[in-house]
């Protein structure tokens, strides 16, 4: 029988850990490393639609993806389900990836200088991310990358976003 | 001071010989250096070799290397000034060589002297029509690398040589200031033929944009395992509307 999850108002997001190619329409293919969410479950496979983009959207087999912790938070009658990252680690990775795209761009007008640049920031970026996600950093440290981090973005975000070098 | 840290201990792992030894090798671990090795050594992880990712890396290549194409013919847009070799040096003179913006033509022309930023094309007196052109040639078999003379000795500008080959036996001879300038040029006309490009920044353009892109999209799997096989796929289900019963 199919288990349909209350409507629209719980999203389970799954990680994707294995290439997948759909067969076909109704199947959606997935690519290592992208994120789910889900929305029925039946006979082993899951039908959902990519967090990039939901006009992608199909079944695929529940053995390729992963679960991500989530938090359910009930308002009113609502449950709200967050993913358990970190939100800063979140922010840092959305930031990551429009400043990918500038970067791209910037590569193809040849604005050299304008490369390095950012490239840094986003490497700076990418190793402090990686800290905080490892757990490892007792709590002063934690508290002062955290900080670090936040400068970072605002930074970056003047950098990435004017036409001016400033680094 | 983690990081000043870990740059003495890898200085000192290769056990350097004198004091001048463990200095220079300090100095090429600057703090930029460090993150490029804890960054690459995260990469070159076990997981980070493993097939899916592998499999991905390869299915986006043709897309980073539209990227790349597209750079190429940007800078031929832009266009170079080159320098016309003669074996008397007092005698060398300017030309200036650019693209179309609709890439369907290279315009070229002489110049007095060494211009200061872009010449407009409608400056150039000379144009080639792209469809003319049959093939791009290099280094040593290029005509005016093959000319009796100083020229062909000179094994720098041997590697920095190229032409244009069109009608049946016309030649646009080129000399490129220097490597990056070769590279663009030789990789952005072998596009314009529709061929593969080439040039040793090709290659490292490729690592760079893709390894980067690898990356963005890696992001969420931090510290998750990666399968060592491809998960089993289930038989397809009885009924694809899901809502509805699956029995």
């Amino acid at each position: 029988m199919a288990t349909t999850l209350p409507f629209m108002t719980v999203i389970i997001l799954f990680l994707v850990k294995w290439n997948f190619v759909g067969k076909g329409e109704k199947q959606l293919s997935l690519e290592v490393g992208d994120t789910v969410h889900i929305q029925e479950v039946c006979e082993g496979w899951y039908r959902g639609y990519l967090t990039r983009n939901k006009a992608q959207k199909g079944v695929f087999p529940s053995s390729f993806v992963h679960l991500k912790e989530v938090n359910i938070e009930k308002r009113g009658d609502e449950e709200i389900v967050t993913p358990a990252e970190m939100p800063l680690v979140k922010e840092v990775t959305t930031t990551l990836r429009e400043w990918g795209t500038i970067w791209k761009q910037l590569f193809v007008s040849n604005k050299h200088g304008r490369v390095r640049q950012v490239q840094r920031l986003m490497w700076d970026l990418m190793e402090w991310r990686s800290q905080l996600l490892s757990g490892t950093l007792p709590s002063d440290e934690f508290k002062e990358l955290k900080q670090k981090v936040t400068s970072k973005i605002d930074y970056g975000n003047k950098c990435v976003y004017t036409a001016n070098r400033c680094c | 001071m983690q990081v000043v840290r870990e740059q003495i201990m890898r200085a000192l792992s290769v056990k350097p010989n004198s004091l001048d030894q463990f200095k220079s090798r300090l100095q090429n671990l600057s703090y930029t250096e460090i993150l490029k090795i804890r960054q690459s050594e995260r990469m070159n992880q076990e997981d980070f070799q493993s097939r899916p990712i592998l499999e991905l890396r390869e299915k986006i290549q043709p897309e980073i290397m539209e990227l790349i194409k597209q750079q190429r013919l940007n800078r031929l847009c832009e266009g170079t000034c080159f320098r016309k070799i003669s074996s008397r040096r007092r005698q060398d003179k300017f030309w200036y060589c650019r693209l179309s913006p609709n890439h369907k033509v290279l315009h070229y022309g002489d110049l007095e002297e060494s211009p200061q930023g872009e010449v407009p094309h409608d400056s150039l007196q000379d144009k080639l029509p792209v469809a003319d052109i049959k093939a791009v040639i290099t280094g040593k078999d290029c005509p005016h690398m093959k000319e009796k003379g100083a020229l062909k000795q000179n094994k720098e500008v041997l590697e920095l040589a190229f032409s244009v080959l069109y009608e049946s036996d016309e030649y646009l001879n080129f000399i490129a200031p220097d490597k990056h300038e070769y590279c663009v040029w030789t990789d952005g006309l072998n596009a314009l033929l529709g061929k593969e490009m080439t040039s040793d920044y090709t290659k490292t353009d490729m690592d760079t944009l893709l390894s980067m892109e690898m990356k963005l999209r890696l992001l969420d799997l931090e510290n998750i395992q990666i399968p060592e096989a491809p998960p089993p796929i289930p038989k397809e289900p009885s009924n694809y509307d899901f809502v509805y019963d699956c029995n």
